[in-house]
């Protein structure tokens, strides 16, 4: 019986991570919940490992059973292996990176206990900020327990929310629509505005900070919502976070129902990434393109001779993750020592042409150099370029030259 | 103008020999340059099971290699068989790939005593002097076929003579034009055998071109013996392919 595919998301923040789970035998994803039929998805990033032997708990169980056996439970593990802290467990030293790592083989096997045995077709992880050393340090993870590269991708809250509003009904993202997050010291909104005159639909996300709520909290909430949806006509919106616990929100709960449909969640992230595991595998139509932040923004492409025609080969598009993406190809020189990249941002109808030339490459026969062309992006605006000179097998020998540049609009 | 082929294919890890040019290939692309400089040359190297084996399993082309297998099990021709290969490649398209099927095809036309010689004298061409030798050697054996006749047979011993003049055995290149002479009783076949005979009898002295050093006390002579080897070598050009 072939093996069915799993696809996970799951949100790490400080103190906790909450995993969401699709098989395509399900209508949605499900979040794994700590207690049967409760809604608690809040799983602690913590670890304990029983006195004496090699058994590790996680989550509420950790925190239960250092108690029960007077031991410190390992908290904050997110934050401990970004920092690159070592912990010491019974005369042991720990990377926190390896603790994180058994942490993540533990939650892992929360849903198959649900699904049955399944293989792990696509793993998404969303965090509120992504940067290069968390995805540094993410990735590494993910290898100790072997998730392979193309198993697994990373995104921030903004690209989750993208993913969750627009696999929602029909009817909740017909026009703009916002979410409201609302934890300890910080209000933020996310705004998303689709263009429906772009083939595929693009996507603005605008962030607004609003700071800590000062005084009375339903008045001041009120006057923001009033003021951010001013001449703006919003479907629905949604509410995450702490802080719109407990019914302080009176006013605010009318103005935002007023002629929208809003909705209160706490999974919302793990879920939105869950659904971007079933986008970036094709399991679910996708007519829609979001440039986020840490993204490329522009088109990298190569005017190529692909078997008799010519057509433009694209390298890296603009939406790609600055920290995951690479590009690879080999191409053959017919005829000038020169490359051609051509850059475009999406929105754009006119391209930028960069070209590179190979100087001190040997002079040989026509079409007999082979090049290797890669491409990094190092950040939204600036692509690295490597092109090393392969030869031509035996026929022609490889100067190993290597040539680097630097692709900017 | 300049343009980039796109390489749709992997470089192979272990490379496959083609025997008849000596050449080891390591991707699609340098096999369809070696089909179009070894035109002859490159049929009986890949028209074969282990070509294709490698093709799936070096260069990862399954589709392809399916294609070659059927292309061997109808025992299609070797333009057709050339033809699915170019056909996955960038490399050769448009007017010069139906060059090169054209001329592949015009081949097959041929009878496999005519392709022996086309054979022979590509190799001759390229420079493989001892496999065209051998080559010129089997066609010798068709003496007594119906399709040898005086001014084949004297075609086929000039060009074994100039095989051999030009790895510098002259004995043997003076032999055989001798016996080219016999058959042909050409002035180009004359002129070569007097050229070989002279240079057997070292009346053109190569010494000094086979050492790599030159007499630093005897200047005058050593330019006069690379003036007369090049003089010699362009008589060879001249003269030396029927």
């Amino acid at each position: 019986m072939a093996e069915k595919n799993l696809y996970i998301g799951v949100d790490l923040n400080d103190k906790y991570a909450l995993l969401s789970y699709f098989t395509e035998t399900m209508t949605e994803p499900e979040t794994v919940s700590t207690i049967a039929g409760s809604e608690i998805y809040q799983i602690p990033l913590s670890l304990y490992k029983k006195k004496g032997i090699g058994q590790w708990y996680f989550g509420q169980d950790a925190k239960n059973m250092a108690k029960a056996e007077g031991g410190a439970c390992i908290d904050d593990l997110y934050r401990r292996a970004y920092e690159t802290e070592k912990i010491e467990i019974e005369e042991k030293f720990y990377d926190t990176k390896d603790l994180l790592a058994v942490f993540f083989r533990k939650i892992l096997m929360l849903p198959r206990r649900l699904t049955g045995e399944m293989k792990i077709a696509s793993l998404g992880i969303t965090v509120s900020d992504l940067n290069a050393k968390t995805t540094e340090m993410l990735r590494e993870v993910m290898k100790k327990i072997g998730i392979e590269k193309e198993q697994f991708f990373m995104i921030d809250y903004k690209e989750s929310f993208y993913y969750y509003a627009l696999n929602q009904d029909k009817e909740l993202w017909g026009h703009d629509v916002a979410l409201f997050s609302y934890e300890e010291e910080s209000l933020k909104e996310y705004y998303l505005h689709r263009n429906e005159n772009t083939t595929p639909q693009m996507i603005d996300l605008i962030e607004e900070d609003y700071g800590k709520l000062n005084g009375d909290r339903d008045l001041e909430f009120t006057s923001i919502i009033k003021k951010a949806f001013m001449g703006k006509i919003v479907s629905s919106i949604f509410l995450v976070g702490a802080g719109f616990e407990g019914d302080w929100m009176k006013q605010s709960i009318q103005m935002l129902c007023r002629g929208r449909r809003a909705f209160l969640g706490k999974n919302l992230y793990s879920k939105g990434v869950c659904y971007a595991a079933c986008v970036k595998a094709g399991i679910i139509p996708w007519e829609f393109v979001y440039i986020g932040d840490n993204k490329l923004q522009f088109n990298v492409s190569l005017k190529v001779r692909d078997g008799e025609k010519v057509a433009f080969y694209s390298l890296l598009s603009a939406g790609d993750s600055c920290y995951e993406e690479t590009a690879e190809c080999e191409v053959i020189l017919d005829d000038a020592p020169r490359i051609d990249f051509w850059l475009q941002y999406p929105k754009s109808r006119e391209a930028k042409i960069e070209s590179l030339e190979l100087t001190n490459l040997p002079k040989r026969e026509n079409k007999t150099t082979r090049l290797r062309i890669l491409l990094k992006p190092l950040s939204e605006e600036e692509v690295e370029v490597q092109i090393k000179d392969l030869g031509f097998g035996e026929l022609y020998k490889s100067s190993d030259q290597v040539w680097k540049y630097r692709l900017r609009m | 103008m300049g343009e980039l082929i796109l390489c749709n294919n992997n470089l192979a890890a272990m490379p496959f020999f083609l025997e008849n040019v000596s050449v080891n290939i390591y991707s699609l692309e340098e096999l369809i340059y070696c089909m179009k400089k070894y035109i002859y040359l490159i049929g009986t190297d890949i028209q074969k099971a282990e070509f294709v084996s490698w093709v799936k399993q070096e260069l990862g082309k399954d589709e392809l290699a399916e294609k070659l297998n059927a292309c061997l099990a109808d025992k299609r021709s070797v333009s057709d068989f050339a033809d699915l290969i170019l056909e996955n490649s960038g490399y050769c398209v448009g007017e010069e790939r139906k060059e090169l099927k054209r001329q592949l095809r015009e081949y097959e036309k041929k009878s496999p005593f005519e392709c022996k010689i086309i054979k022979a004298d590509s190799l001759l061409l390229h420079g493989k002097y001892i496999s065209s030798i051998e080559e010129y050697r089997h066609l010798l054996h068709y003496e007594a076929n119906e399709e040898t006749n005086g001014e084949l047979l004297g075609k086929i011993w000039h060009n074994m003579g100039t095989a051999y003049a030009r790895l510098f055995c002259f004995e043997e290149a003076s032999s055989c034009y001798d016996k080219a002479f016999c058959y042909n009783q050409s002035p180009v076949t004359g002129k070569a055998y007097q050229l070989s005979e002279a240079a057997r009898k070292k009346e053109i002295d190569f010494s000094e071109e086979r050492k790599e050093k030159t007499d630093g006390n005897n200047p005058l002579s050593y330019d006069i013996v690379i003036q007369r080897v090049e003089e010699w070598k362009k008589e060879y050009e001249k003269y030396s392919r029927m």
